[in-house]
């Protein structure tokens, strides 16, 4: 590279230099000659043409302009000592050839002011034409060396780019495993919410078993006395249907709760669906001590799917059971509200007087993978409050006056 | 074998089903059976003191199976006790059992099993 060449030229001394300017000379490469014995010899030979085409064109009367530019021309090309010489050797062609009488060196007084003012202005050009030789000299090192940097930089940021091309691909790998990943955890946690709900379940259904059982046997005994007693065990069928039939009804949310039809939307009354999902509750309430009180105000039907609300209501109750587990200060109650509220929505509002909400954890309550739990994972608020959102309402919390905390969520009603 | 005719059955259980099932079925073997829908109900009883037999639920609303035991249990003659439960946990079963319980019926349980408990909670019963 030339370029290379010319950035070791201006460092390296001078026969060097000379020898490696022997080499390909491009146009604009011309200031590359600097000074060295080639500039001496372009100052010997500037101001021996500068002489003969003076001498030849004006011959009358010979000028000294052409030797200014011999100077100006040499010093540009040659630098400074090359700019000198060229002015040192004008001055004595000036004084031999054409400073009369001419050609000799005799010189009278009186030319003496035009020989030195000649002389002093030569050198002076070539002094200036020598320094801004160097100055653009020392431009066109800057520039080389910058452009260096900038390549130097660019394969850096080139490299750089490559290795954060990289990141972004694994980062976005990772994003897919995650999306993926909380799609299992997001089917795990139903199916440990549905764990949570087995135990309830099969209470539900072995209380009216054991009584089926019972009746049964105490029907027969009643037919097997001395004197059949029909009355007694036509009352003993009679419940046997009654208790059959309350297990039916557990079984049928068993099956719409297993039911993964989604996005489901039929009028749902929400106080029945209290109603019917606090039964399934009943061991946690009890084994807790929970005191349960609702309040229910007369709502209109809402559209929503059953067994994604009837989740939200599970999530929020056991929420609050587990947050009185560790309170004993203070009786545990749980409140279940509904209201009507206006811009034509219904309120659900579930109350405990547990620890509440810490303030710190205050912002981070509804987010994916937080919880306060030990063993929680974070999943049952945050997939309430996408199932209340997505039927159109808000879900969110606030302290309980009094300690523990109030979780309510707002659902639309069906517009008229 | 004690005479069924002698003893007086209590039944705690705050399920009306279970309640009303176990009082016909005893009824019909000739027991005498008095029902109670909590542990609180019972405490308040002065009859209930004259229980021969306890058959108690373990998970009621208010004061638990468990707590009605440890109570029973500070008395002068506390009466022998069947746990009766709808669900199968076995921490809480050995919990019953370490309190001197006389047997542990899972929900649905055979009329052999119960009258088989019975019958050895009577035997236990103090003679007066």
């Amino acid at each position: 590279m030339v370029r290379g060449r010319a950035m070791c030229a201006l460092r390296e001394d001078w026969p060097c230099r000379s020898l490696k300017r022997l080499a390909i000379i491009k146009p604009g490469q011309i200031q590359m000659l600097g000074s060295g014995v080639l500039g001496y010899l372009l100052a010997a030979l500037l101001v021996v043409a500068a002489l003969i085409i003076t001498l030849s064109v004006i011959p009358e009367r010979p000028q000294t302009p052409l030797f200014f530019a011999a100077t100006l021309i040499c010093a540009y090309v040659g630098g400074i000592g090359p700019g000198l010489i060229a002015a040192l050797l004008s001055s004595l062609a000036v004084a031999y050839f054409i400073v009369p009488p001419t050609p000799s060196w005799n010189l009278s007084v009186a030319d003496l002011p035009l020989l030195v003012t000649t002389t002093l202005s030569a050198l002076f050009v070539g002094w200036l034409a020598g320094r801004q030789k160097r100055t653009d000299d020392l431009l066109r090192q800057a520039r080389d060396s910058l452009e260096l940097r900038v390549r130097e930089q660019t394969a850096d940021l080139v490299t750089s780019h490559q290795a954060l091309q990289a990141q972004i691909t694994e980062s976005k790998q990772a994003e897919a495993e995650l999306r993926q990943t909380r799609g299992e955890l997001s089917r795990v946690a139903r199916v440990l919410m549905m764990g949570e709900l087995a135990a309830s379940i099969a209470h539900e259904i072995n209380q009216p078993l054991a009584a089926i059982v019972t009746n049964a046997g105490a029907g027969l005994r009643w037919l097997a006395a001395a004197t059949p007693n029909l009355e007694q065990s036509r009352a003993a069928l009679h419940r046997i249907v009654r208790d059959g039939e309350r297990a039916g009804r557990v079984l049928s949310q068993i099956r719409s709760l297993v039911n993964k039809a989604a996005q489901a939307r039929d009028p749902v009354d929400i106080n029945q669906l209290i109603g019917e999902t606090l039964p399934l509750l009943r061991s946690e309430i009890n084994e807790h001590q929970i005191t349960l009180s609702t309040e229910f105000a007369t709502l209109p039907p809402i559209d929503g799917d059953r067994v994604q609300l009837q989740q939200v209501l599970i999530n929020l109750i056991l929420n609050a059971i587990e947050a009185m587990h560790a309170v004993s200060v203070r009786a545990r109650h749980l409140t279940i509200c509904t209201a009507l509220g206006d811009d034509h929505l219904l309120r659900v509002e579930v109350r405990d007087r547990g620890v509440g909400i810490d303030p710190a954890a205050a912002n981070r309550l509804f987010e994916t993978f937080f919880s306060t739990k030990r063993r929680g994972m974070g999943m049952g608020l945050s997939i309430s409050r996408t199932i209340i959102e997505a039927h159109g309402g808000h879900l969110w919390a606030e302290a309980n006056p009094g300690g523990g905390a109030i979780f309510q969520f707002t659902l639309p009603l069906i517009a008229k | 074998m004690t005479e069924p005719g002698e003893a007086f059955i209590a039944i705690v259980d705050d399920d009306e089903s279970v309640r009303e099932a176990l009082e016909s079925l005893f009824s019909a073997a000739g027991y005498s059976a008095s029902c109670y829908a909590s542990a609180e109900e019972f405490l308040a009883s002065a009859r209930a003191k004259k229980a021969s037999c306890l058959l108690l639920d373990l998970r009621m609303a208010g004061m638990s199976g468990l707590e009605l035991q440890r109570q029973l249990a500070t008395t002068a003659t506390p009466p022998p006790i069947i746990f009766m439960t709808a669900l199968d946990d076995p921490l809480v079963i050995a919990q019953a059992r370490q309190g001197g319980a006389v047997d542990f019926l899972v929900k649905p349980f055979s009329e052999q099993a119960l009258f088989q408990s019975v019958q050895a909670a009577l035997q236990r019963r103090p003679r007066r």
